[in-house]
């Protein structure tokens, strides 16, 4: 095993031990712990109007799958997903997820079932809820427009990873009047968002979503050992660009 | 101290009082003289005369005492007002003085009426909840129903031992009538029936220590009186008009109302009910018809409730109610404004396009990156087998077909061979599509059949970073055949590879910054000889730049969007299609920048005015 | 809520995969295991695509079924996907007639999408101010100007010092914000996953 590898597991060992720790250990509460973020207030409100009045909601899952470096995102997503979709199961108009890729499709497809199934309302399910609007970029936007255009959706919600095309999600949901809220795990997502959408999540806002919009208590936890590391990382990084600046590395 | 008590709220007057301070009813009777009105004996109230109704300012209301009461106030009233029958009545229940009158009892002949005010009086005075008035219990009480309709055990016990009382009374009376049918004339028992009826009445059951007035023995003297003066100056008695006197009953109340003689009730002596026995006695408001208040049928509510009621309401209505779809008109100021801001890019696209004047072109310098990859494509031998990743979507074609051709230029010039891969889906029609731009810009022809292959199409790279790795680690077992199903490892040129390193140079042409980076995680820690080289879109530029500036480098060149094809076009001397693009580039993006500029500047503008304008109006 | 009592095998199965592939990479004494299973994944990824490609005309087959709402759009898809993939099969991938079909329809199909995209981006920044009015938006524009400027030639106006500048602020500002957000990334990626092999996120159905 070489040092790196070492390393590693040492680091993923204790980022997993202090997600644990805190979820089980120190749960903490998210009003006392976590910064306002407007862009979470918007979704939780678009959720509730879903209920209420009988709009509906519609999360965007991106085209990055769940493998790999983007696939994070696409989790999160998911997450979202499920959180949505317990909330806003029992509106008129159920929310609807659009992806761009095979897997995720069928795991929001899943995700939707598993909650009407919890709920003892799986005759509610629709598989339409959970579509695959293109296998392509372009043409995954092309067939998302068709979905915000609808009248009735009132809530788009961003959770993913895009590229470029998000900015024609954006401009179709613009003049459909409804809100554009979200992020991605890429940069030029997120400064087409931060341009044009009206509650952009920027940077790793996104991986907070979970935490924010009260999934479950890990989420919380997740955020909670991040800004640790993060610190940790930024410390590490800042020391050794000292030690490098006087020769000692 | 001698109190007076009205009769009809039960309040405590002062003896001298005429109305009752309370209720403003008559306390004092109208004194009737019936010598100088004769007419008026015998008539209802409202026939009295219209002079002395104006005179007296007489109100129709149903009260009459009360009309007798503001008669009083008015302080006109003459002693000598027409009496009739039913205002003898009236004027006795005015009680003036409840202290008992011994002499006057004594004195009176008529016992019976002495009994019926102190029956009246004893009424007014009861505490008993079935005849207690209810304006009694209105200071008093506020709640629960008036006490004359709640009748409790007890008070059910009272009221009956009452009404045994009343009808005790009446068969008092009842004795007394049969005494008095053996009375002598037809006239006496005319005129006297009622006074006899009144006398009878007042042999009633006697109530404590209430005095009767010694005005109702008065009265009733009265008329005895005048008829023994009329008697004695020689004068006939009153001639009621014929109709009037056939309405008299022919009997006592007794044979009319069939009340046994020794019926010891209470007879009623006032109003339409007059003579009946076992009657409630009637309270004031009952007595005297008192118009009921009028309470508005309408629920009285405020302004705000009814606004809110109509909101509520119209929320409820419109829940069953299919909404129509919002009405978006088809010319918005937002579509008129995407409207002008794409005339006037593609306006300033095409101005360079069909004139003959062009911009100022660009003056290359290229970059180190740029220098770079130029002179490792340079060293590239001839049938030197190199690796072309095309990780760019269709979309993009318009940009990095531009850098790739001068690449690709580059490389058919040197004679390499060129193997494309990709992991998109469309990468092997878009390694295609380059190949063809790349052969339109330089004179050699670069083609994949089967006499001559100088490029080989390796196609679809599955699973994405692990496809990566694993094509990475062995081509040969990733990729076994080329896209038209060919086996693609027979090529001589191809022979000699095992894995990614054996390639002379590794190429990656991609627009986003995830695919760059998957092949250089995935790819590069296996690249030990062989260079890698990025041409990619500029947006990514910044992101693979670092991968060029770490030491050691892990990009060893990039070339950059139209701008670092034009460079690099410069640098091997060749102009490729970025020269043609370059005016409508330069033009539609200083186009861009002005409108940025104005546009942002006016919005800027009418925010700050609309925030001022919103201060003011708050401040004012 | 009742709960699916196949869910504890789902998350056995997710759990000892990941734990195995991630494991793999640390010790090498695993990597042959780890291997096998990224291969699988690969099939898997590869398979699931043409199960995508099937979804995705059954559903817009659907929809003309039942005359649904845009089903003109779905009619248009499903022509097109047909009229492809009979070339394709007939002629194949990278012939004259497929090749036809890429260059004149699905390019500038595509490139009229991002020009679209160029024209709203640019309408988007202009009226960013009316959106959101703080001190960053005005960082924001103002880089993007100088960048653009950085790229210009305009007659008779110098601009290289804006070209150094861009390149400054592309060099050192983007490159230092980049690498901050994607080390954040990476550690919510990170987060993503350990979540996953805990057990706590169940994105299958759990």
């Amino acid at each position: 095993m070489t040092t790196a590898s070492l390393a590693g597991i040492i680091f993923l060992l204790l980022f997993g031990g202090l997600i644990i720790y805190f979820a089980r250990f120190k749960p903490g509460s998210s009003h006392s712990s976590l910064r306002d973020i407007p862009a979470f207030s918007k979704i939780r409100r678009g959720i509730g109007l879903a209920v209420e009045a009988g709009q509906r909601l519609h999360l965007a899952l991106g085209h990055g799958g769940i493998a790999g470096f983007k696939g994070g995102s696409g989790l999160i997503g998911l997450s979202l997903l499920e959180r949505i979709a317990r909330a806003a199961s029992n509106s008129d108009r159920p929310p609807v997820a659009t992806s761009g890729e095979a897997s995720l499709t069928f795991l929001s497809q899943d995700t939707f079932k598993s909650v009407y199934r919890l709920m003892y309302a799986e005759s509610q399910y629709d598989s339409e809820a959970g579509q695959l609007t293109g296998l392509t970029p372009f043409s995954y936007a092309a067939g998302a427009i068709l979905v915000v255009n609808d009248p009735q959706v009132s809530t788009n919600v961003f959770a993913g990873h895009f590229g470029s095309e998000i900015g024609l999600i954006i401009d179709a949901a613009e003049q459909n009047d409804s809100l554009t809220s979200g992020g991605s795990d890429d940069l030029q997502a997120q400064a087409i968002l931060y341009a044009a959408a009206q509650e952009p999540l920027v940077g790793e806002e996104l991986y907070a979503a979970g935490a924010y919009l009260q999934v479950n208590p890990y989420h919380l936890a997740s955020v909670r050992a991040q800004d640790i590391v993060r610190w940790a990382l930024a410390g590490g990084i800042l020391a050794g660009a000292i030690l490098k600046a006087f020769g000692l590395i | 101290m001698e109190i007076v008590i009205c009769p009809f709220c039960g309040k405590e007057n002062q003896p001298e009082s005429e109305t009752c301070r309370y209720c403003q009813a008559r306390l004092m009777p109208l004194k009737i003289n019936p010598a100088s009105q004769p007419d008026l004996i015998g008539r209802s109230p409202e026939e009295e005369t219209p002079a002395k109704l104006k005179e007296d300012q007489v109100s129709e209301s149903q009260d009459g005492l009360q009309a007798a009461g503001e008669m009083r106030r008015s302080g006109a009233p003459p002693a000598s007002e027409a009496s009739d029958w039913l205002s003898v009545f009236r004027n006795q229940i005015n009680t003036q003085d409840l202290s008992p009158q011994p002499a006057a009892l004594d004195d009176g002949p008529q016992p019976e009426l002495r009994e019926i005010h102190q029956d009246f009086e004893a009424g007014a005075m009861q505490d008993d909840s079935s005849l207690s008035l209810p304006f009694e219990d209105a200071g008093q009480k506020e709640e629960g129903p008036p006490e004359n309709l709640v009748v409790g055990p007890q008070d059910v016990e009272r009221t009956g031992d009452e009404a045994v009382d009343d009808l005790a009374w009446l068969r008092e009376l009842q004795s007394q009538y049969q005494q008095v049918e053996g009375l002598s004339s037809a006239e006496s028992k005319k005129g006297e029936d009622w006074s006899a009826a009144n006398e009878l009445s007042q042999d009633s059951q006697k109530r404590g220590d209430e005095q009767v007035p010694s005005w109702v023995e008065e009265i009733y003297a009265g008329p005895l009186h005048e008829e023994e003066a009329a008697s004695d100056l020689g004068l006939s008695p009153a001639e009621l008009p014929s109709w009037l006197d056939a309405t008299r009953p022919s009997g006592t109340h007794q044979d009319i109302f069939g009340i046994p003689a020794d019926y010891g009730g209470q007879v009623e002596i006032a109003g339409p009910l007059a003579g009946l026995p076992g009657i409630l006695p009637a309270e004031p408001e009952i007595a005297l018809g008192r118009k009921a208040a009028a309470y508005p049928a309408q629920l009285q509510v405020t302004e705000t409730n009814r606004l809110q009621a109509e909101i509520f309401d119209q929320v409820l209505q419109s829940e069953g109610q299919n909404q129509p779809n919002p009405d978006r008109g088809l010319v918005t100021s937002q579509k008129v404004m995407r409207m002008a801001f794409a005339v006037i890019i593609i306006f300033a696209i095409l101005v360079p396009v069909f004139s003959l004047q062009t911009l100022e072109r660009y003056q290359p310098i290229a970059p180190v990156a740029v220098l770079s990859a130029s002179q490792i494509i340079s060293s590239i031998g001839n049938e030197s087998p190199v690796l072309v990743a095309v990780e760019y979507e269709p979309g993009f074609s318009g940009e990095l077909d531009a850098a790739l051709a001068a690449v690709l230029d580059h490389l058919m010039i040197q004679g390499a061979f060129l193997v494309f891969v990709s992991s998109n889906p469309s990468g092997p029609l878009q390694a295609e599509h380059i190949v063809a731009v790349s052969n339109q810009v330089g004179s050699h022809q670069y083609v994949n059949t089967e006499s001559q292959n100088e490029y080989i199409n390796l196609g679809f790279i599955p699973g994405g970073p692990a496809g990566l790795r694993n094509f990475a680690e062995n081509p040969r077992l990733s990729n076994p055949s080329d896209i038209s199903g060919e086996p693609a490892w027979q090529n001589p040129v191809m022979m000699p590879i095992d894995d990614i390193n054996d390639f002379s140079l590794v190429i990656v042409a991609s627009e986003n910054q995830d695919k760059s980076r998957a092949w250089i995680e995935q790819a590069s820690p296996l690249l030990v000889n062989a260079p890698l080289i990025y041409v990619v879109s500029a947006q990514s530029e910044p992101l693979i730049r670092p991968f060029f500036d770490a030491s050691p480098r892990q990009v060893q060149g990039i070339v950059s969007g139209v701008i670092g094809s034009v460079q690099y076009g410069a640098t091997i001397g060749r102009q490729g299609i970025a020269e043609l693009y370059w005016p409508s580039f330069n033009s539609g993006l200083l186009a861009a920048a002005i409108l940025i500029v104005v546009g942002g500047g006016a919005n800027a503008l009418l925010v700050l005015s609309a925030n001022k304008n919103g201060r003011k109006k708050g401040g004012n | 809520m009742k709960s699916n009592p196949f869910v504890y095998l789902l998350v056995a199965i997710a759990i000892a995969s990941g734990a195995t592939v991630l494991v793999g990479y640390f010790f090498p004494s695993l990597a042959g295991i780890k291997g096998e299973m990224l291969d699988w994944a690969v099939i898997f990824t590869a398979v699931l695509l043409l199960i995508g490609v099937i979804s995705l005309v059954r559903t817009h087959w659907r929809k003309i079924m039942q005359d649904q709402k845009d089903r003109a759009y779905s009619l248009v898809l499903i022509i097109s996907f047909t009229t492809t993939l009979l070339v394709a099969v007939l002629s194949g991938p990278t012939s004259k007639w497929s090749m036809w079909l890429y260059n004149n329809l699905i390019i500038p199909i595509e490139s009229s999408l991002l020009g679209i995209l160029a024209v709203f981006l640019i309408y988007a920044c202009a009226r960013l101010f009316n959106q959101r009015m703080n001190f960053y938006t005005l960082v924001f524009i103002g880089t993007v100007l100088l960048a653009m400027l950085g790229w210009l030639t305009i007659p008779g106006v110098e601009l290289e010092g804006f070209k150094d500048f861009r390149d400054w602020l592309s060099s050192v500002w983007a490159v230092a914000g980049v690498r901050g957000i994607m080390l954040g990334v990476g550690l919510g990626t990170v987060a993503a996953g350990l979540r996953i092999l805990i057990g706590a996120d169940r994105p299958y159905g759990g």
